[in-house]
């Protein structure tokens, strides 16, 4: 049974329509990457999703119950925002991750919310940071922060967007693995705008492939092809296969323009080159 | 619900050290009130006439008629009590005001609301009979008719609230169309006020100038007792919310996921910052950058949580009052009106602020 369904989202910015009949559908525990050019609407459907912006038409529905009738706390308790950036504030690490839990609080933070924020803090290993401030941690770590916030809210879905954006290729992949890990022994649904597709494919079940608004192709690795990714971001890829994974490759590069062409497994046609540069 | 289990568990040990951090926290808000009380008892033995701290509890619990009993409740008392509730007033509603705005500078001064009122008491004064002046010296001055006039600022301060959020409204919400729209508000009041003082005949202008500084003296009991009722009522409001002001702290996004009404938080917030403002202001004059400073005292010290920076800038700004009203009283030979030290001393915080507030924002 899908635990995130997706139907007919239509949004629009005045005449300018973002999104146009957005519908997919996500099971229990899997994760799926959003993935498309800058500027195709990846995280207007996010929030349209989160009922952060309110899509002209199309629902939203998590475990069955229709997101957009929900009062903000039981929302809250069903769907997870984790923004691309969060500014800055004079607060500690772990008063920040438990605002998270501000949807279970009546009064006041219980031993319950408290032993939730730390058990969180902990997976993501962060426990020597819980006490210092947000401007005293490193960037991976902040990043790892707003995860963490989102965790602890327990949503039964749970929305990154760009959640490996400014992080080093050891934070990206730390971060990733521990979001993977936690989401996983949840059963957490979770969707994420990504840019770089190799580390999407390293950490996703499924993938959506956003071109001018609309859903370009849905569904598992193997919908990864060459012939797709040109046609969504115009630019001409190797599909290779690394220690069993696929590996995107761009044909050209610059640099690399005056050497010899490499012969990779699934390119075995050189063929005449064109730019197609709408990035 | 259970953690991956590859990671040893040592968050018993993250909780406990938090909830020892957050007693660290309690604690300096309790030695915050310490040093509150110690200083208003060091304040209550300021003053000409000389009472012993015994003289002094004994008529604070057996009032009697004797001069010694008004100098102790209706100088000495009553200016701290004012002192404490003004303090404490401007203190929360500046915090609460930089927390919505999510916006270091804004406060009910820089907002505009101060000088809205002023605006309004000057034409209470010239236009509407309040200007009469009793009294001769300039110390012993007062405006003929207090609630008039006080009931003119109040109105004043609402629409300068009104005309922010009508603004914001139209510009759609951000935190830099309110602060922008106070500033110019601000600006329209201050030209206005100084209209009025140009136009103004013999008797009208000194009864504006003296109402514009604010003074702790000005306020009688029953105007302190309509200042307790309303901050009561706007802490129970700003108690209730600090969740929501904490998920704003993490911006907007963060805070509607969570489940937060932006909107509803930030014009209500705004509202009940304006209500408590425009009646301290109302009744003791414009005391300026009270609410700047003390919300950022707190901060440096004990960091953006609102469970403790509430608590903390209203004992900060009490403090930070009854300090400035030590300083009027005592430092110059005669008594300078606490709004005028306030001023000197919140001009240089709030530069300081602005460099500050810059240079963190081009470094991250």
């Amino acid at each position: 049974m899908s635990m995130l369904k997706v139907d007919g989202l239509e949004f629009s910015y005045g005449d300018a329509k973002i999104l146009d009949g957005i519908s997919f559908e996500a099971e229990e525990g899997h994760i799926v990457s959003i993935l498309g050019p800058n500027g195709t609407g990846k995280t207007t459907m996010l929030k349209c999703i989160c009922n952060i912006h309110r899509p002209q038409s199309g629902k939203v529905f998590v475990d069955g119950s229709d997101v957009f009738s929900l009062g903000g706390r039981e929302l809250a308790k069903n769907i997870g925002f984790v923004p691309q950036s969060v500014p800055m504030s004079r607060m500690t690490v772990f008063d920040s991750v438990l605002i998270g839990r501000r949807p279970y609080i009546e009064i006041s933070a219980g031993k319950q919310d408290i032993a939730k924020t730390a058990e969180v803090i902990d997976a993501l290993g962060m426990s020597g940071l819980s006490l210092r401030y947000l401007n005293e941690i490193s960037g991976g770590e902040y990043q790892k922060v707003q995860i963490a916030r989102a965790l602890v809210q327990e949503p039964k879905v749970l929305i990154l967007d760009e959640p490996t954006n400014n992080l080093d290729i050891s934070n990206q992949h730390t971060t990733m693995h521990m979001v993977e890990n936690i989401v996983r022994s949840r059963g957490m649904t979770t969707v994420m705008t990504m840019h770089d597709i190799n580390l999407a494919i390293h950490y996703s079940d499924m993938f959506l492939f956003l071109k001018d608004g609309h859903v370009a192709a849905y569904g598992d690795v193997d919908v990864i092809t060459g012939d797709l990714i040109e046609d969504v971001y115009g630019i001409q890829v190797d599909v290779i296969e690394h220690r069993g994974v696929p590996f995107i490759v761009p044909r050209h590069s610059s640099k690399y323009m005056h050497d010899p062409p490499h012969h990779h497994p699934h390119d075995v046609h050189d063929h005449l080159l064109h730019e197609h540069e709408t990035l | 619900m259970h953690g991956p289990v590859d990671i040893p568990d040592h968050s018993e040990e993250t909780a406990e050290g938090y909830i020892r951090f957050s007693r660290r926290k309690n604690l300096f808000l309790v030695g915050l009130a310490v040093i509150l009380v110690a200083l208003s008892l060091v304040t209550i033995r300021l003053g000409a006439t000389d009472l012993s701290l015994g003289d002094i509890i004994h008529y604070i619990f057996r009032p009697d008629s004797s001069w010694e009993s008004t100098v102790v409740w209706d100088l000495r008392l009553k200016n701290i009590v004012a002192a404490l509730l003004a303090g404490a007033g401007l203190g929360i509603a500046g915090a609460v005001m930089q927390g919505i705005l999510r916006n270091p500078l804004a406060s009910p001064y820089t907002l505009g609301i101060s000088n809205a009122s002023a605006f309004g008491a000057a034409v209470a004064i010239m236009f509407l009979g309040g200007g009469l002046i009793s009294g001769t010296t300039t110390l012993n001055l007062s405006v003929d008719n207090p609630a008039l006039v006080t009931a003119v600022a109040f109105i004043f301060a609402m629409i300068a609230t009104g005309i922010i959020l009508l603004l914001v409204k139209v510009t759609a919400c951000t935190p830099e169309t309110m602060v922008l729209a106070g500033m110019a508000i601000n600006a329209i009041f201050a030209a206005g006020l100084s209209f009025l003082q140009y136009i103004a005949d013999d008797t009208s202008l000194p009864a504006i100038v003296f109402w514009q500084f604010g003074a702790l003296d000005k306020a009688s009991w029953s105007n302190l007792y309509i200042i307790l009722a309303a901050l009561a009522l706007v802490c129970v409001y700003f108690y209730y919310k600090r969740w929501d002001y904490n998920s704003m702290e993490a911006g907007e996004d963060v805070a509607r996921g969570l489940g937060v009404d932006i909107k509803s938080t930030r014009v209500l917030g705004l509202v009940f910052s304006a209500v408590i403002t425009a009646i301290v202001v109302s009744f003791m004059g414009i005391i300026g950058f009270i609410g700047l400073i003390a919300p950022h005292i707190v901060k440096r010290l004990i960091g953006d949580d609102f469970r403790y920076l509430l608590t903390g800038s209203m004992l900060v700004g009490a403090l930070v009052l009854l300090l400035s009203n030590i300083v009027g009283s005592y430092a110059f030979g005669m008594s300078v009106p606490v709004g005028i030290i306030t001023s000197f001393i919140g001009g240089p915080v709030f530069i300081y602020i602005l460099i500050r507030g810059y240079r963190r924002r081009s470094t991250v």
